[in-house]
């Protein structure tokens, strides 16, 4: 039971940190040449964009599901009644 | 009641250095087995044991309150509610207290046994003070459970006692044993880890087994003697004498009610067959086990400990591969790459599979903050310490250039002879580690230090006057002692990576 709806801000993360440490290791093994303080922009810039997507996605599913529930009991009340005004005001 | 309550009602806090025989009236059997009239008797067990050498509870009795009736209708009201579970609230425990009931307090919130508080403190108090300074600002700022007013307050409102005093001063004697034992690593690092590990015991005690379904409860309820108990709703379960008899007296539809047979799953009737059946010793375990547990609705799985693990397997084997080879950043910064690609790989996989969370990413930054560290070393570091030291005695045999890795490198130039106006260059270079220059007294000398983290000493700077500040660079002329013109120059060119650089001048 590992399985789980997508989430693009966990993979944004993952992907940048991997970036992070195979440019650490190519410098390490001498392929090329990465200065000590790269690991800081990429990390931050990396890290907030997958904050900012997974907050965006939050909101979006959010929507999504409020408008779904909405529909799936929307029909019934519309069924009933289309035009019939708000029965109990609150 | 739940597994908590049956610790406690066992060899819990109950089994402390002052034994109370009734437990305490968190205890849920004794008060699901006083009957409900005694319920709204305030600390009804506690009561029995009045005559019993707990002084402390007897005074607690003696001297109540000037509000004490409502505070204990609530308290008990509270712990009648709250004795399924363990207290949210750290409170201190008045019933089992030894000193001011931080301890008692502590074993009651963690449900752990107090004694473990105790020893622990004690040895907290006695290796490096911890233990006092906790155990005073605790006495301090935490209440009675049944008091609203704590330590502090009271004793700012001018109602000054002795506890208030003496919790003062364990705090006082505290900070004081602390502060002496500032200096010794060794005590302060124990101390800490004796308090995580404390920490971690009471964090775990509180929480294991924490979810508890709802069967244990109504197993516990079996348990206890039988009351009166209505027979299950005839609507929704089939009842033997609802079906219709047949002439012989057998009725149809057996539901093993009674006395058919004892594989019955039903809940509710396997309940009620225990009871009729008189099972209350066991003699039939399997019809109370049989019930049917619920199985958890299994989400994603987390797999956060896995990837930790694989990071720590891949780090250690990128660091170990290039040990020999490599200088200490390179095999460092190999080791903890890796283990960030293997962080970076899980957090990625897990966006489909599997479940990380914050923490996943936070041991991610430690690791890439760790890299950035090891990739801001020098390289010149190497994994072994070693000691070098160079005594030249003739102008000719200074090397332009020594080099030490990790280590102490020891330039000692007292022998060597200078004519008057003769310059003798050299540099010493150190990754981590020491350099030491011994230059003669009479002559000048030329330096320009540079230290990437650490400490210059020159000859007029005092032993003990050790200031280690990154990024030192020093350009500085030594005279010779004795003010006159010296017979030569000595020009130093020195770099300490991370460490000390040291000029001294020989004695003689």
């Amino acid at each position: 039971m590992l399985r789980h709806e997508f989430q693009p801000g966990k993979l944004i993360a993952g992907i940048v940190v991997t970036i992070t440490g195979i440019t650490y290791v190519g410098d390490a093994g001498g392929a090329w040449e990465t200065p000590w303080f790269a690991v800081f922009p990429l990390l931050m810039f990396g890290l907030a964009l997958a904050g900012v997507v997974a907050l965006l996605t939050g909101a979006i599913r959010r929507r999504t599901r409020a408008r779904r529930s909405a529909t799936s009991t929307g029909p019934t009340a519309e069924a009933a009644g289309p035009s019939r005004p708000p029965e109990i005001p609150n | 009641m739940t597994d908590h309550a049956h610790a406690a009602t066992g060899p819990g806090p109950g089994s402390g250095p002052r034994p109370t025989p009734g437990a305490g009236p968190q205890d849920a059997a004794p008060a699901a087995a006083t009957p409900p009239t005694e319920k709204g008797e305030p600390r009804a067990p506690e009561h029995t044991d009045a005559g019993a050498p707990t002084d402390t509870g007897a005074r607690a009795h003696a001297t109540p309150r000037p509000s004490a009736p409502s505070a204990t209708t609530s308290t008990t009201s509270t712990t009648a509610t709250t004795d399924e579970q363990l207290p949210t609230r750290f409170q201190r425990d008045r019933r089992q207290k030894m000193l001011g009931g931080v301890c008692a307090g502590l074993g009651r919130t963690c449900d752990m046994d107090p004694v473990i508080f105790r020893i622990t403190l004690a040895v907290l108090s006695a290796t490096g003070g911890l233990g006092l300074i906790f155990y005073g600002f605790t006495w301090l700022f935490v209440a009675y459970h049944d008091e609203e007013e704590n330590e502090v307050r009271k004793l700012l409102t001018g109602r000054v006692d002795g506890q208030a005093l003496a919790a003062v001063l364990f705090a006082l004697v505290g900070c004081g044993v602390f502060l002496t034992m500032l200096k010794n690593g060794g005590v302060l690092s124990f101390a800490v880890i004796l308090s995580i590990l404390l920490a971690g015991a009471g964090y775990w005690s509180r929480n294991r087994g924490a979810p508890d379904p709802d069967p244990l409860a109504a197993q516990a309820v079996a348990d206890a003697p039988p009351e009166a108990k209505a027979p299950p709703a005839p609507s929704s379960y089939p009842s033997w004498w609802r079906d219709p008899i047949v002439k012989d007296g057998t009725h149809v539809g057996g539901t093993g009610y009674l006395w058919g047979p004892h594989d019955t799953r039903d809940r509710d009737i396997a309940a009620a067959v225990n009871i009729t059946h008189g099972n209350y010793g066991g003699w039939y375990p399997d019809i109370r086990e049989a019930w049917p547990r619920q199985p958890k609705p299994r989400g994603p799985r987390w797999i956060g400990g896995w990837i930790f693990l694989l990071a720590l397997l891949a780090g250690f084997l990128g660091t170990a591969a290039r040990w020999y080879d490599q200088p200490l950043p390179a095999s460092l910064q190999t080791g903890l790459a890796c283990a960030l690609t293997v962080f970076g790989v899980g957090i990625a996989v897990s966006a489909f599979l599997g479940r990380t969370g914050a923490g996943s990413v936070f041991l991610a930054i430690i690791t890439a903050a760790l890299l950035a560290g090891s990739a801001a070393l020098p390289m010149d570091v190497s994994t072994h310490w070693v000691r070098k030291e160079w005594t030249p005695t003739a102008v000719t045999e200074v090397l332009p250039r020594y080099n030490v890795g990790t280590g102490v490198a020891t330039l000692d130039l007292t022998d060597l002879r200078l004519a008057k106006g003769q310059t003798v260059r050299t540099a010493v270079e150190v990754g981590v580690g020491r350099i030491d220059v011994i230059v003669p007294k009479g002559v000048t000398v030329e330096a320009e230090i540079e230290v990437g983290i650490g400490d210059i000493q020159l000859p007029g700077d005092g032993k003990q006057d050790v200031d280690v500040a990154p990024g030192k660079r020093k350009q500085v002329t030594l005279s010779p002692a004795g003010g006159g013109a010296g017979t030569g120059t000595v020009d130093l060119d020195l770099g300490v990576g991370l460490g000390q650089a040291e000029v001294t001048r020989a004695a003689s």
